[in-house]
């Protein structure tokens, strides 16, 4: 691996050791202000969870006696040790399926000349504005025993099913390939800034497409594949409703399938899902601590440097046309499918398998009910204010973050390992820490948008230093360095450098956070007051009290709409730039 | 058996006395009280109801008729219990009204957060409607039953009896949800235990167990939705206003009168420490008159008032004719008996 860097053993890095132990790095105040601005945000709801995990929860919600019953809860079901196994090729092979689609589709866009790529971009977003209530079920229909797939098999002369979506192998195929956008934006962030000058030096030194991959573009990816890999991993690992949804007609339990139900009983028993989470902190700890030695050496992935680093795409011979299928079978598989899916069912009067009988039964019924409904204004309203501070603070948090914890400097460990810890809080957790840090708080925050906004600041700093610290690791420090020699201070060095060069890692996490945070139903229902509505609240009282065709109804008008909203910021910020760098 | 036939004596009793009584015996709420509700001039109600269809224009017809604002928040029923319980224990109440299916009511009496109040409007309702501890009153009753397919399942071939479901025939072709409350399997392994008694139950519910019931993760509109797309012939603990909204749309769907049918309560109660208490109890007032139950109906809810027909009669117990057994908030509390009993009769038979 070593082998293909450009020559950046030089290392600026401030080292606390030795002559230099009084060192005292120029930045310690802003990394202090992070460590106590995070602290804030991300230690409350963990201590809840901790509590949660360890006492007893009295009928008014308080705290009752010490107990470890959570704890041993999740090993007595039985199968304990089955269920571990299952969880764990369940979580791998959607990480492993996630990776292979998102991350081809990622190498493909942004370094080479393949056709349709443009489609990607599209694809991501569009699909990033469809609520998960819809899009599980969406591919349920489409895989089950009455959708298209196991019809077309039975046209074809087939008997029984060709492929039962209730199976280990269901489960893995709608997980992964829900994350594929995610993988996609992250590996095509890293990829877009790779230095094309490694892999021409490949090709001209006589290596065709295939060796270049494996000896540069996928060694020089490594780091952050890493990352986004594990993230995938631990979130699969922790997800409770597709395994229920999916596998609970085949009788497959996972570590979580019980979890589903705890968190669903009347009260919700949350302790038995903080155990669960606290254990899994353990081992992710585990986890993270490898991930760190292997980022230690960080600045040998550095690609960006002082030398110009436009990259220039690779010309694909026939290939590009294998390459721009790739592009199509990805955007069929996250979007077009799923999408038809749903207009079938939003546009049929009741669900029914997919006939040409059944054409003459069509109707715009359901989306007439939708739009003949006029309190959407104040919830699309209140929707875009929440989302889209939420993304703004989170990125501005993380921009700063992304790059002291890249750049190593003081706090960074501490840093660093507080902003993963949001991702090992459930949601339903978090949303309850929140609720009662609201109402304890001296400053009224209970019922309002921002307590909304704080949580799913929190619930998202994984996600946006996912694009800040991945980017941060690939700019090469003698950009900054050359800063400094020229009497920049190091704020101004991070505002006219770093967040410059960020950009596209930025407006990326940025959209990311936007899009999620406008379809997240939990949190939203939870801390929504009765002034603080928003398009959640409908999608979900749909959900609960009508038929599935208006759900789908009302999600796809509203994935349509967010994926305008969506593309409307991407010109804007496309246009400000003038055309430089941002390509999502 | 003894509580259904309770139920069908109280079902006859009331439609004797309104008979008698005649239509103008609904007392109208005390002016004392409409002033009390009108100085506090809003309301809070946490509501997992439709909203288009029956928080809104009970909203909107209170505020007319009484100049009070209903302010609402959609909530599930744990969110509820949530949100009541971090209120009270920081003693910040928002919500001055809650309604649930049910299981909400029995965590919320634990935890004392339920203020008991017995809406005058409600005298001549059903005595289902209004519990003697005060501490909810019953907006609607729905009920659960066997539906099946009618393009695959000939109407005469149909199930009519719990017996006829456990012909070989319907085997792995049987589909209900994996709810663990009153309204899901557990219910009717209750509905069982009290209709054929412990002994034959137990018997019933063991040979069912070989049925091979699908278990659906999903609500009873997504199974009932599975029976309608074909995927299973019949569905059981399966919502009868469902298959008649479905059927009225042209889907292959039935139901089938398999008596006594399971019966819901759908409740609302007073939060204790309401910040506006009489305008709760006001529009409580408001939701069980006439007015009030004109809109339960037009939502395609079978109404608990006693002059209000149920927009599709055969839904109703009343102009339906069946026989039901109703689970009422009281035993659907997870955390205590019967219902502990019953969900550990469906995980050892059924899961």
């Amino acid at each position: 691996m070593t082998a293909i860097i450009d020559g950046s053993s030089q290392d600026a890095r401030p080292r606390i050791s030795g002559a230099g132990r009084r060192y005292r790095d120029p930045l310690w105040l802003l990394s202090l202000v992070m460590v106590v601005i995070v602290g804030c945000l991300v230690l409350p709801p963990f201590v809840s969870l901790v509590r949660n995990s360890l006492f007893v929860t009295m009928p008014d919600g308080s705290s009752g006696a010490f107990t470890l019953e959570n704890f041993a809860r999740l090993t007595e079901n039985g199968h304990f040790l089955q269920s571990t196994i299952n969880s764990v090729i369940f979580a791998l092979l959607s990480t492993v399926l996630a990776i292979l689609m998102g991350g081809s589709l990622a190498w493909i866009v942004e370094r080479t000349n393949a056709p349709f790529r443009d489609l990607a971009y599209l694809m991501t977003v569009v699909s990033l504005s469809i609520p998960g209530v819809i899009y599980v079920p969406a591919w349920l229909f489409f895989l089950g025993p009455t959708g298209p797939l196991n019809d077309l098999y039975r046209l074809a002369g087939g008997s029984g099913l060709l492929f039962n979506v209730n199976s280990m192998t269901g489960m893995v195929i709608i997980e992964g390939f829900g994350w594929i956008p995610l993988t996609f934006l992250l590996f095509a962030a890293s990829f877009r800034m790779a230095n094309a000058e490694l892999e021409e030096a490949a090709r001209m030194s006589g290596a065709n497409v295939f060796e270049m991959m494996r000896r540069v573009s996928i060694p020089l990816a490594a780091p952050a594949a890493f990352a986004a890999a594990l993230f995938i991993f631990i979130r699969s690992l922790q997800a409770f409703d597709i395994p229920k949804l999916v596998g609970t007609g085949a009788g497959i339990k996972l570590l979580t399938t019980d979890i589903y139900d705890s968190i669903r009983t009347v009260p919700p028993q949350i302790g038995y899902a903080s155990a669960f989470s606290v254990a899994l902190t353990v081992v992710v700890a585990g986890l993270l601590y490898l991930y760190s030695r292997l980022a230690m050496n960080a600045s040998r992935f550095a690609t960006v440097t002082g030398k110009g680093y436009r990259p220039r795409p690779l010309a694909l011979g026939w290939a590009r046309w294998v390459c721009g299928g790739i592009v199509l079978l990805n955007v069929l598989i996250v979007l077009v499918l799923p999408l038809l899916m749903l207009l079938w069912v939003a546009v049929t009067p009741f669900i029914r398998p997919v006939r040409w009988s059944a054409l003459s039964s069509l109707t715009a019924d359901n989306f007439a009910l939708v739009l003949s409904d006029d309190r959407y204004l104040e919830l699309v309203t209140n929707t875009l204010i929440v989302s889209a501070s939420a993304a703004t603070v989170t990125m501005l948090l993380m921009v700063i973050c992304g790059w002291l914890v890249a750049r190593r400097r003081v706090y960074h460990t501490v840093l660093d390992q507080m902003i993963a810890l949001p991702m090992l809080i459930p949601s339903i957790v978090l949303s309850v820490a929140m609720m009662d840090l609201a109402l304890r708080s001296p400053i009224p925050l209970y019922s309002t948008l921002s307590i909304v906004v704080i949580a799913f600041v929190v619930h998202y700093l994984p996600f946006g230093m996912r694009y800040t610290f991945t980017g941060s690791l690939q700019l090469h420090k003698e950009l900054e360095e050359s800063a400094g020699v020229c009497g920049a201070t190091p704020l101004g060095m991070l505002r006219r450098i770093v967040v410059p060069l960020l950009m596209p890692s930025i407006v990326a996490g940025w959209l990311f956070v936007f899009l999620n945070a406008s379809r997240d139903l939990s949190t939203a229902i939870i801390l929504a007051g009765p002034d603080t509505k928003t398009i959640a609240v409908a999608i979900f009282d749909q959900a609960i009290n009508g038929q599935f065709s208006e759900v789908a109804a009302l999600g796809l008008l509203w994935s349509a709409m967010m994926s305008i909203v969506a593309m409307i910021f991407y010109f804007l910020v496309q246009r400000r730039s003038n055309g430089g760098g941002i390509s999502f | 058996m003894n509580n259904t036939r309770r139920n069908l004596l109280r079902l006859v009793g009331a439609t004797l006395a309104l008979s008698l009584a005649g239509a103008s015996a609904f007392a109208d709420p005390s002016q004392q009280l409409v002033d009390a509700a009108k100085a506090e001039g809003q309301m809070v109600w946490y509501t997992g109801l439709i909203v288009p269809q029956v928080v809104r224009p009970l909203a909107e017809g209170f505020q007319k008729k009484y100049g009070i604002e209903v302010k609402y928040a959609t909530t599930g029923d744990s969110d509820t219990v949530l949100k009541l319980t971090s209120q009270a224990r920081v003693g910040k109440m928002e919500a001055d009204l809650f309604d649930t299916p049910g299981t909400a009511i029995a965590p919320l009496a634990a935890a004392n957060l339920i203020e008991p109040y017995q809406p005058l409007a409600l005298a001549d309702y059903d005595p289902m409607f209004k519990p003697a501890s005060k501490l909810y009153s019953g907006i609607y009753t729905l009920f659960l039953t066997t539906t099946y397919n009618t393009d695959l399942v000939p109407a005469d071939q149909a199930p009519k009896t719990y017996e006829d479901l456990l012909d070989p025939k319907w085997k792995g072709k049987m589909v209900w949800t994996d709810t663990r409350g009153v309204s899901g399997p557990p219910g009717f392994i209750g509905n069982i235990l009290q209709t054929m008694g412990e002994e034959k139950g137990m018997d019933y519910l063991r040979k069912l167990s070989q049925q091979q019931i699908a278990r659906d993760p999903g609500s009873q509109r997504v199974a009932i939705d599975k029976v309608i797309s074909g995927q299973y012939e019949i569905g059981v603990m399966t919502y009868n206003h469902h298959a008649e909204i479905s059927k009225a749309k042209g889907a292959p769907i039935g139901w089938v009168k398999m008596e006594p049918l399971v019966a819901n309560l759908g409740a609302i109660a007073i939060v204790k420490n309401a910040p506006h208490p009489n305008a709760a109890k006001l529009f409580l007032e408001y939701l069980f008159s006439e007015d009030g139950a004109q809109i339960i109906r037009e939502a395609n809810y079978p109404p608990g008032h006693p002059n209000v027909q149920a927009k599709i009669p055969a839904i109703s117990p009343k102009t339906g004719n069946f026989k039901f057994t109703l689970l009422s908030p009281e035993v659907a509390s997870q955390e205590t008996e019967p219902l502990k009993t019953w969900l550990k009769i469906y995980d050892e038979l059924f899961k």
